[in-house]
Formats: C-alpha cells, sequence, structure tokens
C-alpha cells in the first residue's frame, strides 16, 4: 500500500467514515422513477386534454406540458439509456408516445368522463367560457315575449 | 482478508464488491490503482499540487461513502471518474466561472459518428498539452479523457453525461480549435 491510500485508509478509520447504506441509494432511484412516472402522467393528461379541446387551442395547459416534459426528460437524463442518445431522440419518442397514448385516452372518452365527474381542481380546465361556447353540453332557449 | 495476498489480479469490480462488504483495506488497492491517474486528470483542471492532493483524496473519500451506489456490472474506473470529474469541476467553477450551456445543440442533435482522424497515440500531446487550457470546457474534458487517461467514448460518455456521437463531435472540433491555436501561435 502506497503513502497516500495508506493516508485515505487512515483517515476512514480514524473518522469513523461510514459508507452510505445501500437502501439510500435504491430509495433515490426509486424517488426518480416515481417521480418520471407521476410527470409522465401529468405530461399524459394535458396532451390527451390538448387533443380534446384543440380548438380555442389551450394556451395554459400547453406550457404545463412543456414543463413537465422537460422535468421528465430531466429525471430520466439519470439513467445510460438516455443520456447516451441525443436529446432530440428522447423527445421525439416522449411526444410520439403522448400523442399515441393521448388519442387512445381521448377514443374512450376519458376527457367527457372526467367534464362530467366535475373534480375540484381540474374543473377549471372544463370550465373554459370559449369551450362553453364551442360545446354546449345543452342549451336554455328562451322564447322571446311577442 | 490480506491485502497483499488478495486483489492484485482481480478486476477493479471484484475489489469494489468486496469492499462494499466491508473489506476497507481493500479499498487501498483501488486508491493504489487510480491515484496517479486521477491526479494527472486534475492537473488539466487545475495547476496548485496542493489543491490537486487535497481534492484526490476528497474524491476517493467520496467514492468510499458512496461505493454501495457502485453496480459492479458496471466499470469501476468510470463510475470513479464520474466523481472525480465532478469534483475537479466544482473545483474550477469556484475559480473561474464559465456561462452554463442548457441548450447545446452538440447534444440536443445527432451526429454522425466522427471518424477519429488521429488515434490516441498518434496525437501530438505536447501541442494539445500547450493550448488546452484556451478551449472551452466542453471541448477540453473529452480531449483530456481521451487522449490523456486513454478511455473509450461509451466510458466517456458515462463521465460527462453526454451522448456518445457527442463526445466524437467534441473530439474532432477540440483537435481542430487547437490546431488552428497552435498554427496562429507558431
Amino acid at each position: 500500500m502506497n503513502e497516500t491510500s495508506k493516508e485515505i485508509i487512515d483517515k476512514i478509520k480514524k473518522e469513523d467514515i461510514k459508507m452510505k447504506p445501500k437502501w439510500q441509494f435504491i430509495l433515490r432511484s426509486f424517488s426518480v422513477i416515481g417521480l418520471a412516472i407521476i410527470f409522465f402522467v401529468v405530461a399524459l393528461y394535458l396532451s390527451s386534454f390538448i387533443l380534446f379541446s384543440f380548438r380555442p387551442f389551450p394556451l395554459f395547459p400547453l406550457i404545463l406540458l412543456m414543463i413537465s416534459i422537460a422535468l421528465f426528460e430531466y429525471l430520466l437524463k439519470e439513467f445510460k439509456i438516455v443520456y447516451r442518445k441525443p436529446v432530440i431522440y428522447t423527445l421525439f419518442f416522449i411526444i410520439l408516445s403522448l400523442f399515441i397514448m393521448g388519442l387512445f385516452l381521448n377514443m374512450a372518452h376519458f376527457h367527457e368522463r372526467m367534464e362530467r365527474r366535475d373534480i375540484p381542481g381540474i374543473r377549471r380546465f372544463y370550465l373554459q367560457p370559449e369551450r362553453t361556447i364551442r360545446r354546449p353540453i345543452f342549451e336554455i332557449k328562451v322564447k322571446r315575449p311577442l | 482478508m490480506d491485502v497483499n495476498s488478495w486483489g492484485q489480479s482481480e478486476s477493479d469490480e471484484e475489489i469494489a464488491k468486496q469492499v462494499q462488504l466491508n473489506e476497507i483495506e481493500l479499498f487501498g488497492i483501488l486508491i493504489n490503482r487510480y491515484e496517479k491517474k486521477i491526479k494527472r486528470y486534475g492537473g488539466k483542471f487545475l495547476s496548485r499540487e496542493e489543491d490537486i492532493e487535497d481534492i484526490v483524496q476528497k474524491i476517493f473519500i467520496k467514492a468510499y461513502r458512496n461505493i454501495q451506489s457502485f453496480d459492479i456490472k458496471r466499470k469501476f474506473s468510470s463510475w470513479l471518474y464520474r466523481i472525480a470529474h465532478n469534483e475537479f469541476v466544482n473545483e474550477l467553477k469556484k475559480k473561474k466561472r464559465e456561462p452554463l450551456n442548457f441548450f447545446d445543440p452538440d447534444i440536443i442533435f445527432p451526429h454522425l459518428p466522427a471518424r477519429e482522424e488521429n488515434g490516441i497515440h498518434d496525437i501530438d500531446k505536447e501541442m494539445i498539452n500547450k493550448d488546452l487550457s484556451k478551449l472551452p470546457s466542453k471541448y477540453r474534458e473529452p480531449i483530456i479523457l481521451r487522449y490523456f487517461q486513454e478511455l473509450e467514448y461509451k466510458e466517456i460518455s458515462d463521465i460527462l453525461n453526454i451522448p456518445t456521437s457527442t463526445v466524437g463531435i467534441r473530439l474532432k472540433r477540440g483537435i481542430k480549435k487547437l490546431k488552428e491555436i497552435y498554427e496562429r501561435n507558431k
């Protein structure tokens, strides 16, 4: 053992430097994967919503969608399979998956059901004035007095 | 376990596995194997010998503390260099500010595999060494890892967290820039 290694090993022993336990790293990996899944689900919800209410174009959900995709991509950068590829490939793959899955969700009338359920917090997405004009659920016809 | 009888012919990964099982003494073998290389690597970032010594010690202690995160199916050298790289870059950032580039087209867009015009041993290391500090870090780092540490593209990709094709393109552009600087100063 040379001088430096002896010095470092002595320091580890003397200062009682401990290895971080494996479970901390496993927990960290699971947290990253868990967060990535959450951002993907949010992105999927938003992308399917954008496809659902395409006109007028929902700008606010689009901004949220871009943030979710960026965070999802950032978290995936932890993994070799992602960082070894150019960002444009992974972004293309993410957007394509969101588009296809979003279409499927719309085919399954997911947003119509969400709209009817009237869930607090999500309600505001479905209550845009322009949308209610475009897609009235029912109309009240008022007869003008003659 | 006797350090003198065990571990000299074993791979880095096998030794790291034993260290994970609490064989602290065997960590010394890994330090022996990488100390000079990491110091040489640090020498390309920092100039003061004492700074390098301190950081190298910090790197090995950090590696020891985090050894349980090392996956023995991967290369120990890439894992250790990644820690070393982060430490040296952090130290360098304290000394001088370089602009952060979040939207680097080199990482975003794909590139055709860049043909290595100069093999590891063909390159004029004197020429590189002379003007290396004049290069931006994004070109300097892959050049150090390729031509001075003699690492493979995939290892460099793992250390710098950039696509493998980007490693090739940065090496090619970095060498081109160095040649231009060299020609200008001739």
